[in-house]
């Protein structure tokens, strides 16, 4: 005779097996990375030292004011122009030729070095002498450069911008 | 049908007649954008992103038919800056902010084709539509600022599901997404089933347990989000950066939420989908177009109800009776026990002492390890599921006519039939996704639909005839019709005299069902008669599908029979759209009764009588095998009332509940020596239960399940079982193991090959067969051929011949004078059964809280009340204690209590009596006489106002593109694109 009952005595010890059962699967985890935990311990010490830990721990618990805080702070005309520029000169960068880049620069670099270097004995040579310098080889084809640069920028400036 | 190649993009493609570029470019792997167009759903024409030049003219890809030696170009300049124009319109109604979108999961439709087409910057400014979005919905949330106007959830909700509550109202300056023309999700005629959300395209329409849980980003709260929003876009590099981070963001949430396959566990249609879940939290329920049966449906259960899964109320521990409580066991003490009783039991009183019920929630090897336990360890066949409650009889009048007890064909036939009759059944509800596409098709492609019933249902309001006989008397104008359709010479003679057996004796048979003689039985004109026969004689093919309101009576198997014996006669078998469907209720319920336990059969429906087969099981399981057929459900209940039967061992099936005459039940639970019951939740059979053992639901074990259709499909797991609760088939395995058996199955899988290699009609069955999306329809032959419609070639007898057998009409059981009103009874759309599962999802409680009795019009006149009043409805059986909702549904004297309830003051089966159909002990749950008191004239109605019922349907054809294309603002892109070259060249083909 089992008359219908709806009684249920959950075991009290449920709770302690609960855990034990949690800290053995733990320990069985901790036991296969052993290796790789200790090596993560000794990062944990080093950033507990330097007080990042800590830190962490701040920004972690206050996320969102903190998220708050910077996202207005972003959100400024003048981050926004940061931001765009820093993109701009990015995309810029990633457009160059690298080769080209790379005579551009190094003739620019011997270009500098020439600037500032007195050639001992040489004096100012008036007008004739600029004339006169300009028909050297080197000049000119640093200003036939130059001229082709200005084209490539026209035609440039010519197209809408997006 | 001829093939003809088309070339797109200087590659050729073959191409069917009737597809559109579209189609063939899809059907070859090949890319053309679009949004809108969905596979199932078709061309839509509202986005017109995937406009093409044919011929050198801009159309619709979806919906510009092929011609032979068509040249289609999708990359020209022209072509893409038509679609990048279509993009830019779309994204003037959308906020791209995909990486904080919880639709950024690699399938947004609308982020991966901006992606694809290259969309750097927004043409037309995002405009705000000025709505708010809508959240009423407790499943699901409309935000009108994201919606791009596609048009697929109203085209899905209009014409796939057929509900027809969605519409756009083109005419509003700026159109949104409406529900019954402007209401409140939640206060629409909305049934939440999830056609719109399982199309929307983007993140307009999204499951309320997606939003904030799927992306890394997405729970931010707002007072951050927004400002990260604006920040995006004023610094946006261009589009295609954001879009790299939410692909890469995309990809992180792979690892993060896992998609698993499953077969749904409520009803017999078999919908399958992907469960997306995030550690034990279920995000969404994903269908998919590759789903077998489904493709994109699902109904408000399958879609929404799983919360049951996560419940705090699951049993996660072995429960043992002591005196008056139930204490937590170990799994070694509950089994040490459970075999110690059972093992005692069989030796004192024999192994017929012992009843064992299966699940038809439960997977095809369970019910194979089950019935193998009970016959090969236990020695009995006194195995049976709860088929015995509701289909048996509809098996037994098809095993008797056509050889096989199973749906003659599949869901497309049903779909593709002429003529289509629901009798006795409530599909619209009980088999949502299955009512779907008789909807579909009788809206959409002339299918013609009859709907006999007592209740004027959903499907019955759309019916092109709806009759209601008097009740229990299905026979009679079947048998009716059928006379008339002879006696005209619509018979199908050629099909009777090559496949048939039994014509003449049978069409003797009929001589009383004269029309008169129906026409006073049933109540139904003879006129209606005629024309029914008509129809069904000027119908090409025929599906007649029919439940519990046919099986449970009295006379259920020959209610069966009379309607196989009417497709036989008019030849409605055999053929693509034609045939018997008996609608299965239980996810498994076809799987349990093919896999064996029932009393009678082997797996695969082969008598236990039968020496053969007998010598077949006996020597791959190295046991004898009792050759003599045990007990059903029915005659168990009986058996231990006598005294005869000492123990039994159940497992997921409420019998105290589901049984009929319940408090009989319950007498007889009081009586047994010793009582195995397992489940996943404390039911109400478990209160009876000495040991209770936690079993786990389908989703967390693998499995197959076999649908209406008899589609075997496979699940796979999604979680790991619950506390310390197993999978049923790993516990049957214990059980019988602490009583000898030494089995060990690592898998169902192996549970699977054994029976394929056992029964006849799996042979083929594997699990590599059915991996993913695959399903088979037994039979299956060692090749893997399945067979999708049934009598093509032969019958199920030895001579491939159908049987007409004649039938009696059984008069229904009278519960007497003073019970004046007739009970009916059954399902509801949003809860299952009784809704143990159900009742477990907070937003399928709020929607239906509690179960109701219907009562019409004229009765709450003539007994002064409304909805609301309380009554107390009486049988000769037991009284239960109801609110009523008065509705037109029923009519008269005709009362119907929904199921929906384990409630002890409500339970139907209270009032319902021990009285069942004459050859399957099927319980005639559909015949009684109650009397009805009234305890309160008023009070608050049981279903609450903002449930779908009270809605207002806004039927339509489709979304009506052409209203937009109607609007002074729309301007036809190959206009924009040629300035006005190619105006009126558009395909206006809708």
């Amino acid at each position: 005779m089992a008359k219908s009952i709806t009684n249920i005595e959950k075991r009290l010890p449920n709770q302690e097996e609960e855990d034990a059962k949690a800290v053995q699967q733990l320990l069985k985890a901790v036991g296969n990375q052993r290796q790789a935990l200790l090596g993560l311990l000794d990062v944990v010490e080093e950033l507990q030292k330097l007080g990042v830990i800590d830190m962490m721990r701040g920004m972690l618990k206050n996320s969102k004011d903190i998220g708050e805080i910077a996202i207005e702070q972003v959100n400024k005309p003048g981050a926004h122009r940061i931001i765009k520029n820093g993109m701009a000169a990015v995309q810029f960068v990633s457009q160059v030729d690298p080769s080209k880049l790379q005579t551009l620069l190094s003739g620019l670099t011997q270009g500098m070095d020439a600037a500032v270097e007195q050639e001992p004995g040489r004096k100012h040579g008036g007008f004739w002498g600029v004339i006169k310098t300009a028909r050297e080889p080197a000049v000119m084809s640093s200003i036939a450069m130059m001229m082709r640069f200005l084209k490539g920028m026209g035609n440039g400036l010519k197209q809408p911008t997006r | 049908m001829f093939s003809f190649a088309i070339r797109i993009n200087d590659r050729e493609f073959s191409s069917q007649p009737k597809q559109s570029i579209l189609q063939v470019a899809k059907t070859n792997g090949y890319y053309i954008p679009h949004v809108c167009y969905h596979e199932q759903m078709g061309a839509i024409q509202s986005c017109d992103t995937c406009m093409v030049e044919v011929n050198g003219e801009l159309k619709r890809a979806c919906a510009t038919e092929t011609e032979p030696d068509m040249k289609v170009d999708s990359m020209t300049p022209r072509a893409k800056d038509a679609q990048l124009e279509a993009m830019q319109r779309l994204l003037q109604n959308h906020e791209l902010y995909c990486t904080v979108c919880d639709n950024n999961n690699g399938n947004c439709t609308l982020h991966n084709t901006a992606e694809f087409l290259q969309v750097e910057h927004q043409k037309y400014k995002f405009e705000p539509k000025p709505y708010p979005p809508d959240n009423s919905n407790p499943f699901y949330r409309y935000e009108p600022d994201q919606c791009i106007l596609c048009g697929r959830c109203v085209e899905a909700c209009q014409d796939v599901q057929v509900n027809e509550t969605l519409t756009i109202d083109w005419s509003m300056e700026r159109p949104r997404v409406l529900w019954d023309n402007g209401l409140p999700i939640d206060e629409s005629s909305c049934v939440s089933c999830g056609h719109c959300v399982n199309v929307c395209p983007c993140n307009a329409l999204m499951e309320k347990s997606m939003l904030g849980e799927a992306g890394y980003l997405t729970g931010i709260p707002n007072e951050v989000l927004l400002p990260m929003i604006d920040l995006t876009k004023e610094v946006e590099p261009g589009y295609q950066e954001i879009f790299a981070i939410s692909e890469v963001e995309a990809a992180m949430r792979k690892s993060r939420i896992k998609r698993t396959k499953t077969v749904c566990t409520y009803c017999g249609v078999g919908c399958s989908f992907e469960v997306w879940t995030k550690d034990r939290d279920i995000l969404r329920i994903q269908p998919q177009v590759e789903a077998p049966v489904n493709g994109i449906s699902t109904c408000v259960k399958g879609k929404f109800g799983w919360d049951f899964v996560n419940s705090e109320q699951r049993l996660t521990k072995p429960l043992i009776r002591q005196g008056d409580t139930f204490v937590e066991a170990t799994w070694d003490e509950a089994l040490e026990l459970v075999a110690d009783k059972l093992g005692g039991i069989k030796k004192k009183h024999g192994p017929e002492s012992i009843g064992y019920i299966a699940s038809s929630k439960c997977s095809n090897e369970e019910n194979f390890i089950f019935q193998k336990f009970a016959r090969a360890v236990m020695g009995s066949n006194n195995v049976d599921n709860c088929s015995r409650y509701c289909q048996s009889p509809a098996t037994a009048g098809l095993m008797r006519t056509v050889g096989i007890g199973g749906d003659a064909g599949s869901i497309y036939d049903i779909a593709a039939a002429d003529l289509t009759m629901v009798i006795g059944a409530n599909p619209a509800e009980s088999h949502p996704v299955l009512a779907t596409r008789v909807k579909r098709a009788h809206k959409l492609f002339g299918q013609k639909l009859i709907v006999v019933d007592l209740r004027q249902h959903e499907m019955a309001v759309r019916a092109d005839v709806f009759l209601r006989p008097k009740p229990s008397t299905d026979l009679i104008w079947l048998s009716a019709v059928t006379k008339y359709i002879v006696d005209q010479g619509w018979q199908d003679q050629a099909f009777l005299e090559n496949r048939v057996n039994g014509i003449q004796e049978y069409i003797a048979s009929l001589d009383r069902y004269t029309l008169e003689y129906a026409e006073k039985m049933t109540g139904l004109g003879q006129q209606d008669l005629i024309n029914m026969a008509a129809m069904i004689h000027e119908a090409k093919s025929v599906c007649i599908l029919w439940a519990m309101g046919i099986t449970q009576h009295l006379g259920g198997t020959d209610t069966s029979t009379a309607i196989s014996n009417l497709l036989l006669i008019t030849g409605n078998y055999g053929r693509p759209g034609t045939g018997a469907y008996p609608l299965r209720g239980h996810n498994n319920v076809q799987g349990a009764c093919d896999f064996g336990t029932m009393p009678a059969w082997f797996p695969g429906y082969e008598a236990v009588q039968d020496e053969s087969v007998r010598a077949r099981y006996e020597k791959a399981w190295g046991v004898e095998l009792p050759g003599k057929p045990g007990l059903n459900n029915h005659q168990m209940v009986e058996a231990i009332d006598d005294g005869k039967l000492k123990a039994m061992y159940l497992f997921g099936e409420d019998m105290a509940i589901v049984d009929s005459n319940i408090n009989h039940v319950h007498a007889a639970f009081e009586k047994l020596d010793f009582f195995v019951v397992q489940d996943i939740f404390f039911s109400k059979t478990a209160q009876y239960a000495d040991v209770v053992l936690p079993a786990a639901p389908s989703l967390e074990k693998d499995g197959t399940f076999t649908n209406t259709e008899r589609r075997i499909q496979r699940f796979y797991k999604v979680f790991e079982p619950l506390g310390d609760s197993k999978p049923d088939w790993q516990i049957i395995q214990e059980v019988a193991n602490r009583l000898g058996a030494d089995w060990n199955y690592t898998h169902p899988s192996e549970l699977m090959a054994e029976a394929a290699s056992l029964a006849p009609i799996f042979a083929g069955v594997s699990y590599e067969r059915l991996e993913g999306w695959n399903s088979l329809l037994w039979p299956v032959a060692p090749d893997g051929q399945d067979t999708p419609l049934l009598f093509t070639e032969r019958f199920g007898f030895p001579d491939g011949k159908a049987k007409l057998v004649p039938v009696e009409w059984t008069p229904p059981f009278e519960a007497g004078e003073q019970y004046d009103l007739h009970l009916n009874n059954g399902r509801l759309l949003e809860h299952f059964h009784e809704g143990n599962m159900t009742y477990k999802s907070k937003g399928i409680s709020k929607k239906v809280p509690r179960e109701w009795l219907e009562v019409s019009p004229e009765l709450a006149q003539a007994r002064a009340i409304e909805s609301g009043a309380l009554v107390r409805l009486t049988s000769p059986y037991g009284q239960v204690k109801v609110r009523v909702e008065v509705t037109e549904r029923v009519k008269g004297n005709e009362l119907y209590l929904t199921m929906n309830t384990s409630d002890d003051e409500a339970a139907v089966n209270y009032l319902t009596s021990s009285y069942h159909d004459r050859i399957t002990h099927t319980p005639s749950y559909k015949e009684m006489g109650v009397n009805m008191e009234v305890l309160e004239a008023t009070g608050e109605p049981p279903i609450p106002r903002n449930n779908h019922r009270f809605g207002n349907r806004v039927p339509q054809i489709g979304v009506r593109v052409e209203d937009k294309w109607k609007r002074s603002d729309y301007i036809p892109i190959p206009e924009l694109i040629d300035g006005g070259n190619h105006s009126g060249q558009i395909d206006h083909q809708h």
